[in-house]
């Protein structure tokens, strides 16, 4: 079965390689002698140049006011999220975290590790579309804290959480928290300037959210903060060891040099807003999540009671269709999505959830085809659980 | 069974545990032209435990995994299903519950009833597909001309698995496929290797899937309180109390050992022959008290109808290693079963499934409520 970029929508699980980091890469692959950046001789120093030119063209897509030398690479969002949390929380003063219930699971796998280490955890409230509530923030940050981590564009939801008016009320506080700020979802489809919100201390952002290799992510760094260390080594001026993944570096300096956003939201918005009319049409009852706060232009999240996600996800696979649902653990069962319980959904109603994400390479004509395809396969699921669920609706 | 579909458009779902007989049912039904998926059923969480362990219990991330790369070679779909809930649910609390009852619970019965004959069916009609099938030593056929499916040994009588599988509705066996029901298990070994799909020198699995290495008392122990399970006396058919024992749900009917009773000076040995479920007393007697010929049986399923037969004549098993015995079969409409053996037959066990044949028909079956002829 050969796998079609139309009928893939699960661009928020990985985005597929843009043309730019194919073109690139492919000269890399045949012209390029692989080297060690370490290494003194020519070779070394040209891979050194790959790196520093990468380097050059994600702080430029960060703003103009942004150093390289305040970046850093990593082999994963997972790994940059866990290395600013860590750097923080391992040498802190009130042993004390702020982050929101709707993190990825690299933050919320920390919640639990820290907990145990005695750490007192605070899960600030969210609305019914997942965005943190300010008032409770506010409150929350009456008492000293050490950390606050909140994800900019939630990955399963493409709810926008309100990360600048955060800075602003760090701002002007006497002994602030740092902020870490998780941008994996948000890059490309935004203009990112971290630097500018004075309070925000690491954005942590990935290679394959952007059309990048996977396995490799960058973060920014504020200048003035101290990084410990997951890997000890003299790579990355000691803050993270081991040869650098260099092809992958290569293909996210790529990517970041041709992000467009506006043309990002131009293109997909309009697709996926009609998308979600036609689901509406199509399949009744079914509601989406986050649809009345701000969104990233390409992810939509749909209930649809009386289905089985897991049914239906499988379904729309054996008719070619990728798309996903809540998070898969290692032996790849379907489990609830946290994120979906968060907004104050039952177990049930996370169990009927999916995830659609569009890329540049989807076009209408697929969403039509697939928005009768899901029809067809809900009508079918729905039909086997309770043969009378449409007549009760 | 209306299906008048062209193999090659007919999608079955292979049950797929990681194991030999359902990589080769996989691997059959695909050069057979069919559309095949593989499932691989998640039911049980024993944790990273497993994960060591060379074969470990069902549901292993090393049988998962198995299990995805038969499919990689095999160039199938796999998907791995959470039944996690339906199983704890309708298997394990279902096992406990019954030896609290004093009944010996037959877990794999009800886990083909409930979950591979009954969730993962319903799974199989969501997803869009026609059959589900399984690696069974069973053959099921379906008959045109009368839309009837029936259900019959595997040739190998030695492997054969369709005592386990009495309970399956005709509808269940309308959309099953038993491709090695006609085959022997040294065959299948041999298609293993020669479809090359890395399993063929995996062992079998035996014990219950979901017990791991505590065994089935402490499994029952870990989760009923003590209250519910007390000590209690051992007596004679006749009323004398010759011991103690540590909880009903230890013994089984036949069971010999483990009695930690003084035998006076005579060389019989004593067997279980009942309990007394008020007064948490376990009856024991002697080999011949152990022989009953009538029964009676609940709950049972016949595969195709009776079309108004009361009374038939077959053979029944009443434990998967018990040579069937010809006897008479009573059926009343409360769905109750009086079974008359010819010849007595030893350690009849409530909780115990008793199963039909008719030659090498599998008729249906039940389980055993009460031993004796009783009141039906």
């Amino acid at each position: 079965m050969s796998l079609q970029k139309e009928n893939y929508l699960d661009s928020n699980a990985c985005a597929p390689l843009t043309k730019p980091v194919v073109e690139a890469l492919s000269w890399l692959l045949q012209e390029f002698n692989n080297s060690n950046s370490s290494s003194i001789h020519a070779h070394g120093r040209e891979a050194k140049r790959l790196i520093s030119d990468s380097k050059e063209w994600i702080a430029s897509s960060l703003g103009d006011d942004v150093d390289t030398e305040e970046l850093l690479f990593s082999s994963s969002g997972s790994e940059a999220n866990q290395t600013a949390i860590r750097s923080v929380l391992d040498h802190c003063a009130y042993r004390r975290w702020i982050t929101t219930p709707v993190e990825h699971d690299s933050v919320k796998q920390l919640i639990d590790v820290y907990r145990k280490q005695g750490f007192e955890i605070d899960i600030v409230k969210v609305d019914q579309n997942g965005c943190v509530e300010l008032d409770h923030l506010q409150a929350l940050l009456e008492r000293p804290v050490d950390l606050l981590s909140v994800v900019w564009a939630n990955n399963e939801t493409g709810v926008i959480n309100p990360v600048p008016e955060i800075a602003e009320l760090l701002n002007g506080m006497k002994d602030r928290p740092r902020f870490h700020v998780d941008g994996a979802q948000m890059w490309g489809k935004a203009h990112l300037h971290p630097k500018r919100h004075s309070t925000i201390d690491f954005l942590t952002l990935s290679g394959h959210k952007i059309g990048a290799l996977s396995g490799v992510a960058v973060t920014w760094v504020r200048p003035g903060n101290k990084i410990h260390p997951l890997i000890f080594g003299k790579q990355e001026k000691s803050r993270r060891g081991g040869t650098e993944n260099l092809m992958g570096i290569y293909a996210m300096g790529i990517a970041s040099k041709t992000l467009n956003p506006e043309l990002y939201e131009r293109m997909l918005a309009p697709m996926r807003n009609r998308l979600e009319s036609d689901l509406k049409d199509l399949i009744k009852p079914m509601w989406i999540n986050g649809e009345s706060a701000r969104r990233i232009a390409n992810t939509t999240n749909i209930t649809i009671p009386g289905a089985d996600a897991e049914s239906m996800v499988l379904s729309l696979d054996l008719e070619g269709w990728s798309v996903s649902t809540g998070s898969a653990c290692s032996s790849g069962v379907i489990e609830p999505s946290h994120v979906i319980k968060a907004l104050g959904h039952s177990d049930k109603d996370a169990k009927s959830t999916l995830r659609i994400s569009l890329h540049p390479g989807t076009t209408t004509e697929a969403l039509e085809n697939f928005a009768q395809s899901l029809s067809h396969i809900v009508k079918r699921v729905r039909k086997q659980k309770s043969p009378d669920f449409e007549s009760q609706v | 069974m209306a299906l008048q579909k062209d193999v090659k458009d007919t999608k079955v779902l292979v049950a797929m545990s990681g194991g030999v007989d359902s990589s080769v049912t996989a691997a059959l039904l695909k050069t057979q032209g069919y559309q095949v998926v593989g499932v691989h059923m998640q039911l049980w969480d024993h944790g990273q435990a497993n994960v060591d362990r060379f074969g470990g219990r069902c549901c292993s991330l090393i049988d998962s995994n198995d299990a995805r790369r038969v499919c990689d070679r095999l160039g199938i779909p796999y998907y791995v299903v959470n039944a996690q809930e339906e199983f704890k649910e309708k298997v394990v609390d279902y096992f406990v519950h019954e030896y609290i009852q004093n009944r010996t619970p037959n877990p794999c019965v009800e886990c083909n009833n409930k979950i591979k004959f009954g969730y993962l069916l319903d799974k199989a009609e969501q997803l869009g597909c026609d059959f589900v099938a399984t690696g069974h030593y069973a053959q099921v056929k379906h008959d045109p001309t009368n839309n009837l499916a029936q259900m019959f040994k595997g040739v190998d009588h030695s492997k054969d698995q369709s005592y386990f599988l009495f309970g399956l509705t005709q509808s269940a066996l309308q959309r099953t496929l038993m491709p090695l029901g006609e085959l022997t298990k040294t065959m299948v070994r041999k298609l293993a290797t020669e479809f090359d799909l890395g399993v063929a020198g995996k062992a079998d699995s035996m014990e219950i899937c979901f017990i791991a290495d505590e065994g089935y008392k402490k499994f029952i122990e870990d989760r009923v309180s003590e209250d519910l399970r007390p000590p209690g006396p051992i007596r004679m058919l006749d009323g004398t109390q010759i011991g103690e024992h540590q909880g009903l749900y230890r013994y089984t009917i036949g069971q010999r050992k483990g009695l930690g009773l003084n035998f006076k000076e005579s060389n019989e040995s004593y067997y279980v022959v009942g309990f007394n479920y008020k007064e948490s007393a376990l009856l024991v007697g002697e080999e011949k008290d152990l022989y009953e010929t009538d029964l009676i049986a609940t709950d049972v399923n016949w595969l195709r109808p009776l079309d108004g037969l009361r009374e038939l004549k077959c053979k029944a098993k009443i434990r998967s290693r018990h040579e069937e015995a010809e006897c008479i079969v009573t059926h009343y409409e409360n769905n109750t079963t009086q079974v008359k053996f010819t010849e007595a037959q030893r350690a009849i066990t409530p909780g115990q499934t008793i199963v039909f044949y008719d030659d090498n028909e599998l008729l249906g079956g039940g389980f055993i409520t009460s031993v004796g002829a009783g009141n039906a």
